[in-house]
């Protein structure tokens, strides 16, 4: 069944997908960034896409938390509400 | 040329630092645990999250190069060939053509002629063709360093740049180290240069959030195995080295610093910034072997000590894994503390702290150690330098990349003297 993706979600997902060069259909919503063959130079790279994308700056403590598609999402919208 | 091994000795010592651009200034700086870290002004930084640099304020190149051939050089250049002329000053040594044609010269440099690259760049992308200049090829080019030293002093032996990022000049003095000791130098003028404190530069520095960001307190930011610790500072200068095999140095009677006796250098082979536990403790290990001396023989430690949170702890663990009990009664400190991070001058200018430390029996502390981290568990020298003869030290540098070298040298005894 497909995954529901909200607005942010979708974004989210389509800068995770450019980073990592990954196919839609992995990126699901329970996806580490591990799964999808990343590791930590890959989660700074997401990091600053995401930072790109929302316009938001990620302070250090928080990036650190960024490890999977839900995290990620989690950073994000606490800055963009 | 005699191929036998052959001693290496230091001879003379030249440096431009954030903290002192005479070997007597840097010494009472760095013993008196002076911070190079100021506000960064020579750009814009509102959009940084870093703000801060440790930068040379103090170095006039026109007291050191013709100002026809000031125009043709990088700043990273600049303080090589500067730093190369207070080296040869300090050695004594008399150029004569035989001396010119027989030295050679190593010099590392992580990033060569960064800033002109820049200037090129903003030259061509917001005026146009016509206003790149037309030396930027030779401004840029990483050997430009070592290939000026030549220029300005006639050596005809062998020349190039080497570029292991914050490794390199530990790397350049320990390839000199041995071609001396092989036989096929007899001096060798080497160390590392480096100006990185260029606007694209920072900025990719502080896109990877490796450097601190205690902008409200510059001189405090560097906190080198504090558990408060945020990260390296990005610096700037040179530190150059002349080495001569102890025959050489001993005909012309010239004045030693000490004996380089080992030389460690491995590759992680496993991440492009993250350190490698293993892969540190083969390096020192190999320097250790290469000096014939017990681990227990080494009484002064200066650390790779960047302040930043993964490359304190494990090369902390590195040491342990190496030196065992004794590593806790080693005194081990950070001289990035006080100069920040100069990359490939980094190396350089710690072997010379290591050297100035059997000249002054001194060690000289790593400030701003505020927080005793469980991780970090030795003895850094926090915050004051202490008198103590060191008659063996060790300098260690780490590079991105997964580069590795270890340099040991040791005081030579009066007697041989």
């Amino acid at each position: 069944m497909e995954e529901e993706f909200d607005e942010i979600e979708g974004k989210v997902r389509d800068v995770i997908k450019e980073v990592l060069q990954a196919d839609d259909s992995d990126v699901k919503k329970t996806a580490t960034i591990a799964d999808l063959g990343g590791d930590s130079l890959s989660a700074l790279a997401i990091l600053s896409a995401l930072e790109r994308e929302f316009d938001i700056d990620i302070p250090d403590d928080e990036a650190l938390k960024i490890d999977s598609f839900a995290t990620a999402v989690e950073v994000v919208r606490k800055r963009v509400n | 040329m005699d191929k036998a091994q052959r001693r290496v000795v230091v001879t003379g010592l030249g440096l431009i630092t954030p903290i002192g651009s005479t070997k007597d200034d840097y010494w009472r700086a760095v013993t008196n645990g002076v911070s190079g870290v100021r506000e960064l002004t020579r750009f814009d930084t509102s959009a940084f999250r870093t703000k801060i640099a440790a930068t040379v304020e103090d170095f006039q190149p026109e007291d050191f190069i013709e100002p026809k051939k000031i125009r043709r050089m990088d700043r990273f250049a600049r303080m090589a060939v500067a730093a190369t002329a207070m080296a040869l000053e300090d050695s004594g040594l008399e150029l004569t053509d035989e001396v010119k044609r027989g030295t050679g010269v190593i010099l590392g440099s992580g990033g060569g002629g960064i800033i002109s690259h820049e200037d090129a760049a903003e030259a061509l992308f917001t005026r146009g063709h016509r206003h790149v200049d037309t030396l930027a090829v030779a401004l840029v080019m990483p050997n430009a360093g070592s290939s000026h030293i030549c220029m300005e002093f006639g050596f005809q032996g062998i020349s190039y740049c080497l570029s292991t990022a914050c490794a390199s000049g530990t790397h350049a003095i320990g390839e000199s180290y041995q071609k001396i000791k092989h036989g096929y130098a007899d001096i060798m003028v080497t160390g590392g240069a480096e100006a990185p404190i260029s606007v694209v530069h920072f900025t990719a520095w502080d896109k990877l959030r490796a450097m601190s960001t205690q902008n409200d307190v510059p001189e405090k930011a560097i906190k080198p195995f504090s558990k408060n610790r945020d990260g390296l500072v990005l610096g700037e200068g040179a530190g150059i080295l002349v080495l001569e095999s102890l025959e050489h140095a001993r005909r012309r009677s010239a004045r030693v610093y000490g004996e380089i006796i080992g030389y460690g250098s491995s590759s992680d082979a496993y991440h492009l910034t993250f350190p490698n536990l293993d892969q540190e403790v083969a390096a020192i290990r190999m320097a250790v072997s290469d000096a014939g001396i017990g681990p227990d023989e080494i009484d002064y430690i200066n650390a790779h000590g960047t302040a930043t949170p993964a490359n304190d702890k494990v090369e902390t663990q590195s040491i342990k894994a190496v030196f065992g009990e004794k590593a806790s009664s080693i005194p081990i400190s950070s001289t990035k503390s006080m100069i920040g991070h100069p990359l490939g001058a980094a190396g350089a200018i710690e072997l010379i702290t290591c050297l100035l430390a059997f000249e002054n029996s001194f060690i000289p502390p790593t400030i701003n150690y505020e927080v005793e981290d469980p991780e970090c568990d030795l003895d850094y020298v926090p915050n004051s330098g202490r008198s103590s003869a060191v008659e063996t030290a060790m300098s260690s540098s780490f590079g991105f990349g997964g580069t590795n070298a270890v340099l040991i040298a040791r005081r030579l005894e009066e007697a041989g003297n």
